[in-house]
């Protein structure tokens, strides 16, 4: 036993408010949100010539879904629909874009002298990414037809929830209510994206058949870029 | 049952060594300059606390270099990481017997 003097209530939460101040202070200095949306908001919108080198306009078959590719009416125009360009793009960039998250994490732990735990979003990312890559690229060999988004425009377009789903893993992970926020928002926006398309709602109804998986592309990118500037923002103003 | 006082480990419990703890505990590992910066104290000083954490098993202390200049990376072990949690739940429970009230045979005696 001790001669040390018992600390008072008064004491002890004066030390627990210092250790709230400190934690809140680490965490301010290893979130770099804006990286990751940034990046995979570059990532959504150059998908947009793969979605492009997958479809094609043809005469108008009903047995051609069966000899490769989803076809889908439009506008009275046949289009076929071939998954892997887009599919293939979706495995490779997302694989190097969380490499490249990866990568800034760590570079941006030994410049401020503190790390994160930043591993289960890129392995969750990663693991996102590929799952539903494979599953948007490979549809019909796979027999999801019946859980795919078979709209005019929807069709390969899942991996955009992909990235939703890694960023709960983030919010998580830089325990932030904000990024949590965000997570919510973004999913929403790709559901509505991947799900249904936005073209069925007059959005980019003048343009051709081929390209209209654009208007969805924009629009999640458009959310991650604009959500990277705001947290951007934000990070600046605190430091 | 005994006061939460008693179970304060004094090497945990000093106002600096508990702030280091907090600070590795958030952060995977973190870098002697983040400490001395957050803290607010001389690299001597902060030199001192952090040998008293090592030779107790609480952190490790890793040496290296980035480019040309010296680094030194802390990290909490797992005897640190309980430690750390102990001395949390002690100063709760320490705040919850003030604000509740005790059964007379429990209050603690005026010294």
């Amino acid at each position: 036993m001790t001669d040390r003097p018992v600390p008072s209530a008064d004491t002890a939460q004066q030390v627990l408010s210092t250790t709230d101040q400190l934690t809140r202070r680490v965490r301010q200095a290893q979130r770099g949100t804006w990286f990751p949306l940034v990046l995979l908001g570059v990532v959504v919108v150059a998908a947009a010539p793969f979605y492009r080198l997958g479809r094609h306009t043809v005469t108008c078959d009903p047995v051609l879904g069966a000899r490769g590719g989803v076809q889908i009416i439009n506008g009275g125009v046949c289009v076929q629909v071939v998954g892997w360009p887009a599919g293939v793009y979706w495995i490779l960039a997302l694989v190097l874009a969380y490499a490249a998250i990866a990568a800034f994490y760590v570079f941006r732990a030994r410049s401020r002298g503190v790390g994160s735990r930043v591993l289960p979003y890129v392995a969750s990312g990663i693991a996102a990414g590929l799952v539903f890559g494979v599953a948007s690229a490979w549809t019909q060999q796979l027999r999801l037809e019946s859980y795919s988004p078979a709209g005019p425009v929807a069709v390969g377009l899942v991996p955009l929830v992909a990235i939703s789903l890694a960023l709960f893993v983030l919010a998580r992970v830089e325990r932030s209510w904000a990024v949590l926020a965000f997570a919510v928002g973004y999913l929403a926006v790709a559901l509505l994206a991947s799900g249904i398309g936005i073209r069925g709602q007059g959005v980019g109804k003048s343009l051709p058949a081929t390209w209209g998986f654009l208007p969805s592309l924009l629009l999640a990118g458009g959310v991650l870029l604009l959500g990277g500037v705001g947290f951007a923002l934000a990070e600046r103003r605190r430091v | 049952m005994s006061h939460p006082a008693n179970g304060l480990d004094d090497v945990v419990h000093q106002r600096v060594r508990l702030g280091i703890l907090t600070i590795a505990h958030e952060a995977r590992q973190v870098e002697f300059g983040f400490l001395r910066a957050t803290l607010d104290l001389t690299a001597g000083n902060l030199s001192q606390h952090l040998t008293v954490l090592e030779k107790a098993g609480l952190v490790e202390i890793e040496k290296g270099y980035a480019g040309k200049r010296g680094r030194t990376w802390i990290r909490l072990t797992a005897a640190g990481k309980k430690a750390l949690d102990e001395e949390i739940s002690q100063l709760k429970r320490l705040i919850r017997r003030v604000e509740q009230p005790t059964p007379p045979e429990e209050a603690p005696r005026a010294l």
